[in-house]
């Protein structure tokens, strides 16, 4: 029996009935212990469309991100990717499965040890047999692409949130993936940075056909690149509302979505 | 990897134009280039490098926008092409094509004079890591199984070289000054306590044979094991600990590394190869203790210290002492890396994976300390 009403909105130029799946949460759920942060969460994601996760913080996105790569396994519910289950996987089709994504992790999960150019290359390096000197000039590329290739030699250390942040997306970039995975991908940047950031985006997606996942509160950001969204409440554990965000955001019933996409306050705490 | 084209996978990047004798070889830029292409690109470059041709020459007709992963590969060509005295020229579109291959071939030519000092330290690192795989697989049996189990899953990939002697570095020459010192205290701290209860027996001398046994038998091990619990296995446990946090693991794991042997081997190997070669150096720092008080307090002759010392030295004890400390070495590297992987949220989580790190190996020294006494006892 559901405990909220879901509000689901497609946008009329979207022809979703046509387009391939790519991946597919089917009821799933999660929990740490005791606690419950997702439950019976349903959605799929589209190839080749800018799909946003939305909600509040601790409301399960970055625990939606790593479920849907392998990260972390579901406590209740399957996921395919590409039609594949993922937690039934051996361990050759799920590598085979991962060489496909890119990921861009919250807190970058660049490695300390290992310069920002190591970084970048060492998708490349561990999955490839191409020299080294080819698989550098690729990751500058890269890192061109974020604005950073004066910070080659650097360490993440010595880097800024935000740098450290494009230095991730770079790294995520470099296999070309099929499916890019950005967790918080504005956090950090300034306007400018943020606005070629959603540039970025939408340029990967158009032209080589990349399937963007983002988490994101950069409601601007949303509005301007993505053409799909869910909105996750922490206190009801799962997904609220589900379409497009401008549709969402003008014509949503609920409460705690119209709160969100306006950027108003609650007046009293919803339950 | 690089994801195939719908339509250039069949086209080659460049075409090449040679006199029979490849004294001068003509490249034509074909764009446009596409990343599918750069490996083409690549062997292409490759093999005129190899043909020692006197002279190269780029041509591009038409202008056209070059990836800069291309521009940049060009770059290290024209670079290694001028660097083994091959004549670079341009044709075509000449200023533009000598401005973007100039700017990449400068990348290049800064880089590899950074690198040098870089690679010369990992190279060292590697040989000190062949030496001290010499030295363990001298040792005991045990010591012959745990290389064995550590062979297989240590096939050094190019992605992860260098991870173990880092480790090596750090638990090894790190811990010798405090090693050291607090045996050499411990000495002295023994000689003194024992020479007043020697003396009433007039048995001065056998405070080198008292050290002597306990040192090599007991504390030389125990005490590398405690001190290395403390600084080694609380350090393994934040490092792990706080790439956790920072989603390193989480990286490491999506890039489809083994964590288990990328990041915990290391540690346990390196731990394990230091421990035996700490005690030693705990042994005769210890030893060496006892003797500054034997002969400045005691009134005993350094010959004399040392003849007792050698007749009471077994060669079993120093096996078995060595035997310990391996088993201490596996037993801190591990709980170390398994109290730091165990860590979810939270910087203060860090903080407490590494106190239980320390609390839990120094347990498991002194645990296993006991069982060794008991093997020796029954056995
Ligand atoms: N590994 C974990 N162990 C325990 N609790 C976790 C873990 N990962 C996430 N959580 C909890 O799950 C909830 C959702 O976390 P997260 O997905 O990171 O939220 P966000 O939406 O801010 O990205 C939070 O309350 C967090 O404390
Ligand atoms: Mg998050």
């Amino acid at each position: 029996m559901p405990l909220f009403s879901l509000t689901v909105y497609s946008p009329s130029y979207l022809y979703i009935g046509e387009m391939k799946k790519v991946v597919e949460i089917l009821s799933v759920s999660v929990s740490f212990g005791q606690k419950t942060v997702l439950e019976n969460v349903d959605f799929c994601v589209y190839e080749r469309e800018i799909f946003a996760i939305i909600g509040g913080s601790g409301s399960g996105k970055s625990t939606l991100l790593k479920l849907m790569t392998g990260l972390l396994a579901p406590s209740k519910g399957k996921i395919l990717i590409h039609g594949r289950d993922l937690v039934q996987a051996g361990d050759e089709e799920f590598k085979r499965l991962m060489k496909r994504f890119g990921i861009l992790f919250q807190n970058s999960g660049l490695i300390g040890s290992i310069t920002v150019l190591k970084n970048v290359m060492l998708p490349l390096l561990h999955h490839t047999d191409l020299g080294e000197h080819l698989i550098e000039a690729i990751a500058l590329e890269k890192l061109n692409l974020v604005g950073l290739a004066h910070a080659t030699n650097l360490y993440p250390s010595q880097l800024s949130g935000g740098m450290r942040k494009r230095v991730g997306l770079a790294r995520a970039m470099i296999t070309d993936p099929d499916i890019l995975f950005l967790d918080e991908p504005s956090s950090g940047l300034d306007p400018v940075s943020a606005a070629s950031l959603d540039q970025l985006i939408v340029k990967l997606n158009r032209e080589l056909g990349t399937t963007i996942i983002m988490v994101s509160h950069d409601l601007e950001s949303i509005f301007k690149v993505a053409q799909r969204a869910i909105l996750l409440d922490g206190k009801r554990k799962g997904i609220v509302a589900e379409g497009n965000p401008e549709e969402l955001r003008r014509h949503s019933k609920d409460r705690f979505a119209q709160a969100f996409f306006n950027r108003l306050p609650l007046e009293t705490p919803n339950d | 990897m690089i994801r195939e084209s719908q339509n250039s996978t069949n086209r080659l990047p460049l075409a090449i134009e040679a006199d029979e004798r490849f004294r001068s070889i003509i490249i034509e830029i074909l764009p446009p280039i596409h990343s599918s292409q750069l490996k083409i690109a690549d062997s292409m470059l490759n093999g005129i490098k190899k043909k020692r041709p006197k002279k190269v020459i780029f041509h591009l007709k038409d202008s056209a926008h070059l990836p800069n992963s291309f521009t940049f590969l060009l770059g290290y060509y024209v670079f290694l092409f001028e660097k083994n005295g091959i004549e670079v020229g341009y044709g075509g579109l000449e200023a533009f094509l000598r401005t973007t291959i100039d700017g990449s071939k400068k990348y290049w030519e800064t880089k590899r004079n950074a690198a040098l000092s870089y690679e010369l330290i990992e190279g060292v690192g590697d040989k000190l890591l062949t030496a001290m795989v010499g030295v363990v697989k001298a040792l005991t049996f045990v010591g012959e199984l745990l290389i064995a189990f550590l062979k297989t899953p240590w096939k050094p990939n190019r992605a992860h070289k260098g991870a173990l002697s880092g480790s090596l570095i750090r638990i090894g020459i790190g811990g010798v000054p405090i090693v050291c010192l607090i045996s050499l205290l411990l000495g002295l701290v023994m000689a003194f306590m024992s020479s007043i209860q020697l003396e009433q027996f007039g048995a001065q001398i056998y405070v080198a044979s008292l050290l002597t046994l306990a040192m090599t038998r007991e504390l030389g091990p125990i005490m590398t094991g405690i001190l290395i619990a403390g600084r080694s296995g609380s350090s393994f446990a934040s490092e792990l600990g706080t790439m956790k946090l920072s989603e390193e693991v989480d990286a490491l794991r999506s890039m489809g590394f083994d964590i288990i042997r990328l990041l915990v081997m290391p540690k346990m190997l390196a731990s394990a190869i230091s421990l035996p070669i700490l005690s030693l150096f705990s042994q005769f720092f210890g030893i060496i203790g006892g003797l500054l008080v034997a002969v400045t307090i005691m009134g005993i002759t350094p010959e004399s210290y040392w003849n007792n010392c050698f007749e009471s030295l077994r060669l079993f004890d120093i096996w078995w002492g060595t035997l310990k400390s391996i088993t201490f070495g596996l037993l801190i590297g591990g709980i170390g890396c398994y109290e730091g992987l165990k860590v979810e949220k939270g910087a203060a989580s860090v903080g407490e994976a590494a106190t239980t790190a320390v609390v839990k190996g120094i347990f498991a020294v002194i645990l296993f300390d006991s069982i060794f006494a008991i093997l020796l006892v029954y056995w």
